[in-house]
């Protein structure tokens, strides 16, 4: 699996060996993290058409999805010159970075985008949180959040001076490879904006309540630093039998969902879970309860920990798919082409004494808790807008 | 390359997966939802969550599924703790058939309350997509059956731990050549379970058939579903007829159409047969007929995609977990093998897709529609 990549300010290619005999390219058009809702909406609604029509001239294409948004496009070839797929990314960025205009059947298109962007209670959530500025109620309702983001999108569009510069990634898949031996990678993660510490939404779609809390990744420097932190992290709140997840899930069996999703690109954790709502206090306490307590891990657990999530990430590099996934991920936050077979190799290597080192800044992180609650659809909607 | 080895109503499976990054070790028990008795539906549904409840000496990435006729419980690990987590798996096995009532009941009581959450989780979302769910009703027969939920008038602790009994098990490693993968002889030692009367499979029953309509508020759809013989060849001709759907466009009327097999690489029959079904997301105004105006004209047509789509299918890789609970699925049986299949993937013609359209011609089948409010 080697992998190498090749930069400018507009476009960025990464070519990755996977092993799979037919070549394959994601093709995306986006920024650099942190993606503001806005600019994401104005992207699904508007510039993915374009991403989509250059993908299928090439080859088959099919929609490329990421925790179920649709993110650019996977194109099958029958085969692929490594030196055009540069000249194909200019091409790709000659389509799209032409800032789109608002009219009519635009902003169908942003309503529309809209109104899939808070299909589910994660995504609602995740909206939420990213589309949160200082001073505005702790207590907002989906449909307002919804005309609040179109409306943003649309004086986006109509401001020329404000327009977003997209570049263009390629992720290839360019056949088989020898396997990269792991080093110990420096790292430069990204540091999330913080969140509103408590922020609730309420959804007319959501049955049961849907929480998500999160925290910042720590500060790490190399990759084995990153290995650290995210054993630690596993065995205090992870899925599959961590601390937290024995009591969620076994002990008070309060929610059918318990993850902790970990987001490079943003630079942080997300606990989830999906308890009644009457029971999401108890859950919001005992996540708050287990934090505060900043419990060291023994031997054992974290053992367990470092098989959990070494497993994680070998099955991302599992099926081409997945693989291009995840370098796509690494390639638009800035992180090394090497990262996964070095982060494969630190999981493995890491020692007792660096986790344990890493368990009191993985505690030091604040919590910020968004809360989507089930509401009727006659309830008042109040505005996202910051108090004045 | 598989090895296999039987004993009993336990069969075992070591397949290496060359290129693999993980492995996968999976469980099954012969006995899913379909198999549930008329007055104790969901218990099938009940066992996999009460297996993942309990404890396990070496913790893994583990899910489960709750099919129409077996349990599979998935567990995926590091190759090199391969050695580590079967014997926990075996251990695990152990306290579901041994447990006593009170270390039995805060776990039964731990699944079914995750159990009813986990039956609204799926509520916020009413788009209508494959409809796996009606299609479970007709083969259960009963309109209102849920496959997610459980009777619990009349549950006793000793359903629980007497679920394995008479039914075969199996336990099957995936993984790359150089992991320590155990023999099948070592996974028989370790799954040994006391001898009981033989392994039964499930029964045949009735042709799926007749007409069942389904309230949405969101999207109309129609879908079709057929149980066809349990065949190598019909079982590879339903992977390849999914191939080709998915290459060609949705014609006018449908917004778009797929299809499915529950048993698409030979394993798991359903009702003794090979259940195949089609689904399309109707547009506006008037609906082309699903079958006649689109698939059968499909598969007898001039299948200028045909290569393609065997190219495509023939090199289908099959990741480690996946191969696992095929290979699992596959000793409970009956079942006509992944290998073959793949095998007759490869020797198919268009021929063959000539013959499964006139198959699914003259089969009985049940069809499915789903109304949105308005036009219902």
């Amino acid at each position: 699996m080697t992998a190498w990549e090749r930069r400018d300010g507009d476009r960025s290619v990464r070519y990755v060996h996977t092993g799979d005999p037919q070549p394959r390219l994601h093709l995306r058009a986006d920024g650099p993290p942190p993606d503001e809702p806005v600019v994401q909406l104005v992207h699904d609604a508007l510039t993915l058409p374009r991403v989509w029509t250059f993908g299928a001239r090439l080859g088959e294409a099919a929609p490329l999805v990421d925790h179920g948004r649709v993110i650019g496009v996977d194109v099958t070839m029958p085969e692929l010159d490594p030196a055009c797929v540069w000249e194909q990314a200019a091409r790709l960025h000659d389509v799209v970075r032409a800032a789109p205009v608002f009219d009519e059947r635009a902003g169908r298109a942003l309503e529309r985008a809209a109104a899939a962007s808070v299909e589910t209670s994660h995504r609602l959530a995740t909206l939420a949180t990213l589309f949160a500025r200082p001073g505005i109620p702790d207590r907002i309702h989906a449909g307002r959040l919804v005309a609040d983001v179109v409306r943003a999108a649309r004086r986006l569009l109509e401001e020329p001076a404000e327009a977003v510069p997209v570049g263009v990634a390629v992720t290839a898949a360019l056949g088989p490879g020898t396997l990269a031996s792991g080093e110990d990678p420096a790292l430069g993660l990204h540091r999330p904006r913080r969140p509103p510490a408590w922020l609730e939404v309420g959804s007319p779609r959501a049955d049961l309540a849907y929480l998500q809390v999160r925290r910042a990744i720590p500060p790490v420097r190399t990759v084995r630093e990153l290995a650290a932190t995210l054993i630690a992290n596993q065995a205090a709140f992870g899925p599959y039998h961590s601390e937290l997840d024995d009591v969620i899930r076994s002990r008070a069996a309060v929610s059918y969902l318990w993850d902790c999703v970990t987001d490079l690109a943003r630079g942080e954790f997300v606990m989830l879970a999906a308890p009644d709502a009457a029971t999401a206090d108890r859950v919001v306490s005992l996540i708050h309860a287990a934090h505060a307590d900043a419990a060291r891990p023994s031997a054992r657990p974290v053992e367990d920990a470092r098989r959990i999530v070494r497993t994680q990430v070998l099955r991302r590099l599992a099926s081409t798919n997945s693989l291009l996934l995840a370098h796509g991920e690494a390639q638009r936050s800035g992180l090394p082409v090497d990262l996964w077979t070095a982060l494969s190799a630190a999981l493995r290597d890491v020692t007792f004494t660096e986790v344990d080192a890493a368990v009191p800044g993985v505690y030091a992180e604040p919590l910020a808790t968004t809360l989507v609650v089930p509401v009727r659809p006659d309830v008042q909607q109040a505005s996202t807008a910051p108090a004045a | 390359m598989i090895s296999s080895s039987r004993r009993g109503d336990v069969g075992a499976a070591v397949r290496v997966v060359p290129d693999s990054p993980y492995s996968a070790i999976c469980v099954v028990v012969a006995r899913g939802y379909l198999d549930d008795p008329v007055s104790g539906a969901g218990l099938a549904h009940l066992f996999e969550h009460v297996w993942f409840a309990h404890e396990l000496d070496a913790p893994t990435v583990e899910w489960g599924e709750t099919r129409e006729h077996a349990v599979v419980l998935h567990h995926v690990c590091p190759p090199e703790e391969v050695p580590v987590v079967v014997p926990a798996l075996a251990q695990r096995l152990l306290r579901c058939r041994a447990a006593l009532p009170d270390a039995m009941a805060p776990r039964v009581a731990a699944s079914l309350r995750l159990i009813a959450l986990e039956r609204r989780t799926g509520r916020e979302r009413r788009v209508f997509g494959f409809p796996r769910r009606d299609i479970a009703r007709a083969l259960r027969g009963d309109p209102g059956f849920d496959p997610v939920a459980v009777d619990t008038d009349g549950l006793r602790f000793d359903d629980i731990t007497s679920f394995l009994t008479g039914r075969r098990l199996a336990v099957c490693v995936a993984g790359p050549q150089a992991s320590p993968l155990p023999s099948p002889e070592d996974l028989l030692a370790a799954f040994a379970v006391p001898p009981d009367q033989d392994g039964t499979a499930p029964a045949s029953a009735p042709a799926l058939a007749g007409g069942w309509t389904v309230a949405t508020d969101d999207v109309e759809a129609s879908a079709t579903a057929w149980l066809l013989p349990p065949t190598v060849d019909v079982a590879a001709a339903a992977w390849l007829a999914i191939g080709l759907i998915e290459r060609c466009p949705p014609p006018a009327g449908l917004r778009w159409v797929s299809g499915r097999v529950v048993s698409p690489f030979g394993a798991a029959a359903v009702r003794g047969g090979h259940l195949f079904a089609v689904a399309a997301g109707l547009a506006d105004g008037p609906a082309p007929d699903l079958v006649h105006d689109h698939l059968l004209p499909l598969l007898r047509g001039d299948l200028a995609q045909f290569d393609a789509v065997r190219a495509t299918t023939d090199a289908t890789r099959i990741e480690a977990a996946d191969q696992a609970a095929i290979d699992a699925i596959d000793l409970i049986g009956p079942a006509t093998g992944h290998d073959a299949v793949r095998h007759a993937v490869r020797e198919a013609s268009t021929d063959t897709m000539r013959d499964f359209a006139e198959l699914l011609a003259e089969s009985p089948h049940a069809d499915f529609r789903a109304y949105a409010g308005s036009r219902r």
